[in-house]
């Protein structure tokens, strides 16, 4: 009966109408912003935008890197947009979130990498609400402690920087990446005094074995991660890498208790978890930290 | 009644879609909301489901497993008395 199948049972979602997301778009696009909902094309956006929230992309939508496993162009940077933080602040507002993702392209071509544009963002949306939480997920920047600290000193209740996958397929689906780079990142946001909850992600189904993730969950704990997610890689396009294999959802549950078991404080995995997909949930559940000097910046910028 | 199964203007971007299999056999009830067949196609992440608009008695099936639907197209029936 499902010759006709591609995916399985479990990679399905009701064909959602576009009445429901209406407003969601409409919105994004009287801002000019970009979504990595719409860049990456996320299976859960209708899910996502029918709810009232996304993902936003900021620093333009064409990436200065070409990794295998993402749909977001590869085409020469544009110039950083000053209205941008604005933008996505007042769209934030305009959709009532109040937990705000923000992520973006990577900028090797820009001195700081772009972190001095999330910084402006972080502000942006604290001067609309000062009640909103806040959730980056930045590029390695080059490994920069500078870019980082710019980044955590403008107060985010979550630091994201995802891993993506096990060491020995960087070259393969990550080739300008460096995994230890990338472990470093996250080191450097987790040793600092900026109290982000330090955040990662996998995806599975592109080649690993279960030891080397098994690995890559010990190097993110040592790290000082405490917020995993693990999601099924689906391939964009027939230029993208092949999915190796469909993780079943029980495979997923088990993940999820082994890396409570290992001491991450909050775990989400399943075949559609992606880093941002209901990423409230876990602040929510842990708390924010964030610190009160930050408040203090939040009180002059509100005086 | 007979009421048509159309494929609707989705979320989607894509504009050809493959049948994978029908979840319904003809003659078998169903609800609104109950999930019909499912579709794919390359320029999405996963299989979609088309949804019941109707309560009624699946009446017929109009494309076959690996048959080529875009948006607009009937895809059956349902008999909704």
């Amino acid at each position: 009966m499902k010759t006709g199948a591609r995916l399985p049972a479990w990679l399905t979602k009701p064909l959602a109408n576009p009445a429901e997301t209406r407003f969601v778009r409409e919105t994004l696009r009287s801002h000019g912003l970009n979504t990595v909902c719409d860049e990456a094309r996320c299976p859960n956006r209708a899910d996502c935008f029918s709810r009232g929230t996304a993902t936003f992309m900021i620093l333009g939508d064409r990436c200065t890197r070409d990794c295998r496993f993402c749909a977001v162009s590869h085409a020469g940077p544009l110039p950083v947009d000053p209205a941008e933080p604005d933008e996505v602040a007042s769209a934030a507002t305009t959709l009532g979130l109040n937990f705000v993702v923000v992520t973006s392209v990577t900028r090797d071509d820009l001195p700081d990498g772009g972190a001095a544009q999330f910084a402006a963002t972080i502000h942006a949306i604290k001067r609309a609400d000062p009640s909103a939480g806040i959730e980056v997920l930045v590029p390695d920047f080059g490994g920069s402690t500078d870019a980082i600290e710019t980044v955590l000193a403008a107060g985010p209740d979550v630091f994201g920087h995802n891993v993506e996958t096990v060491e020995r397929l960087y070259h393969a689906v990550r080739k300008d990446a460096r995994y230890e780079r990338s472990l470093e990142v996250l080191s450097r946001a987790a040793a600092s005094t900026s109290g982000a909850l330090v955040k990662s992600s996998i995806m599975l189904g592109l080649g690993e074995t279960r030891e080397e993730v098994r690995r890559v969950l010990v190097d993110l704990l040592a790290a000082g991660v405490e917020i995993i997610y693990m999601g099924q890689y689906l391939r964009p396009s027939a230029e993208h890498h092949p999915v190796a294999r469909f993780v079943t959802p029980e495979e997923f549950d088990e993940f999820a208790s082994e890396c409570l078991s290992m001491g991450f404080r909050w775990a989400s995995a399943g075949p559609f978890i992606r880093s941002s997909y209901r990423a409230h949930e876990a602040v929510e559940a842990l708390g924010s930290r964030r610190p009160a000097f930050v408040d203090s910046v939040r009180g002059e910028e509100r005086a | 009644m007979l009421k048509d199964i159309v494929l609707e203007t989705t979320e989607s971007e894509a504009t050809e879609f493959t049948v994978s299999y029908w979840k319904v056999d003809p003659g078998a009830a169903v609800r609104e909301g109950d999930e019909l067949l499912i579709v794919e196609s390359v320029d999405d992440k996963t299989a979609l489901a088309v949804i019941s608009r109707h309560a009624g008695t699946l009446a017929e099936i109009l494309v076959q497993e690996n048959a080529t639907v875009a948006p607009g197209d009937r895809l059956g029936r349902i008999d909704v008395e």
